[in-house]
């Protein structure tokens, strides 16, 4: 613990006491130095009223800024750096459960297309509108709504060998 | 009124609403520090920014053996003292004028409250001066004597929060005021 000379002038000690850093007896003797000494009363208020204009000018700083968007910002970035710090393992992670569940999808939507938007083949009445029978052929044309056809047929002669055969 | 312990477990948790919380509770002081040391508004702001996400990258990891103001306080310091490496860097104070004329003051610096016009250039001057004398300080000072004036952190404190002995925190600080007095010894004698 340092004793105070109260009759001697001591900037280290003087700070030291206006920052509250002192104990009770270096704090005794510097206050019984000011007391008597002019000089280091002034010192003292001058670093005071330094300190004070400091705090005001940089309060007055403070007031002036709007916190409000820098507020939003700083959370939207942080948000964003944690979505970015689960990183791929968390995209792989909701991929197992999507991609499954998209295949799923996909085949529904197929059957069910298939199933119930695809038109059928129309199956419209046809009409047979001629026919011949000859000894060698058939002819036999009919209509659809869409289509004209042609049905042509042979008649083949049974041969010799596959009669023989056959009685 | 959640305390700073809830706080911190809830931040731990990633609750979104506690970071929100944090924000709005330290956004001022940090910006304070921020701007007492480095004396620039833009980067304050970006300062405080980075002082956040940096907290709520790192909160997981806090373990409680400072408080969080403290712990606030030592990535602001940090922040601060990387930027001026930064700027240093590019010369940018080799542009700011130390001389303490008023002529150049930007208009924005005159805009006060203050009723009477005469107070306000007075006042808009005490200011410069401020400015002007905190500049020249070495960053090291300057940071502890922020640190001791605006956020009135003990020697302890600002030892714990700079990583630097009981010992050197008194001797910045006895520098700091010292240097001041000289910087300002027009306005000593003048008061005297």
């Amino acid at each position: 613990m340092t004793h105070v000379q109260s009759n001697s002038c001591d900037d280290a000690l003087l700070i030291r006491y206006l920052d509250g850093d002192l104990g009770p007896d270096e704090k005794k003797g510097i206050e019984d130095h000011l007391q008597r000494c002019e000089t280091c009363r002034r010192q003292l208020a001058f670093f005071s009223d330094f300190s004070q204009d400091f705090r005001n000018h940089v309060q007055r700083e403070t007031d002036r800024v709007d916190f409000t968007p820098l507020e939003k910002e700083v959370i939207n970035k942080a948000l964003r750096q944690r979505y970015y710090k689960r990183g791929p393992s968390s995209l792989f992670a909701s991929l197992k459960f999507a991609v499954p569940a998209a295949a799923v999808a996909c085949l529904l939507l197929f059957f069910s297309y298939t199933r119930f938007a695809v038109d059928p083949v129309p199956t419209a009445p046809s009409a047979i509108i001629n026919s011949f029978t000859g000894s060698m052929s058939s002819v036999m044309i009919f209509e659809t709504p869409e289509t004209r056809q042609t049905i042509l047929w042979y008649n083949e002669e049974p041969d010799a060998e596959s009669e023989h055969h056959a009685s | 009124m959640v305390h700073d312990e809830e706080l911190i477990l809830r931040l731990q948790r990633g609750d979104e609403w506690a970071f929100q919380l944090l924000v709005r509770r330290f956004r001022k002081k940090i910006y304070s520090v921020a701007y007492g040391i480095t004396l620039d508004r833009e980067e304050s702001q970006d300062i405080v920014q980075e002082v956040f996400l940096q907290a709520y990258r790192n909160i997981v990891g806090f373990r409680g053996d400072a408080s969080l103001s403290t712990w606030l306080h030592r990535i602001t310091v940090n922040r601060c003292l990387n930027w001026k490496r930064r700027w240093a860097r590019r010369f940018k104070w080799m542009h700011v004028s130390t001389d303490s004329n008023d002529d150049d003051a930007p208009a924005a610096e005159i805009e006060s409250p203050l009723p009477n016009p005469e107070e306000r250039v007075a006042d808009a001057q005490t200011r410069q001066q401020i400015d002007n004398a905190l500049k020249m300080l070495p960053e090291q000072i300057r940071t502890v004597f922020v640190l001791r004036e605006l956020e009135g952190l003990s020697y302890e404190e600002i030892a714990d929060v700079t990583g630097i002995k009981l010992g050197t925190v008194r001797s910045r600080l006895f520098h700091a005021r010292k240097r001041l007095k000289e910087i300002l010894q027009p306005r000593v004698k003048e008061e005297l």
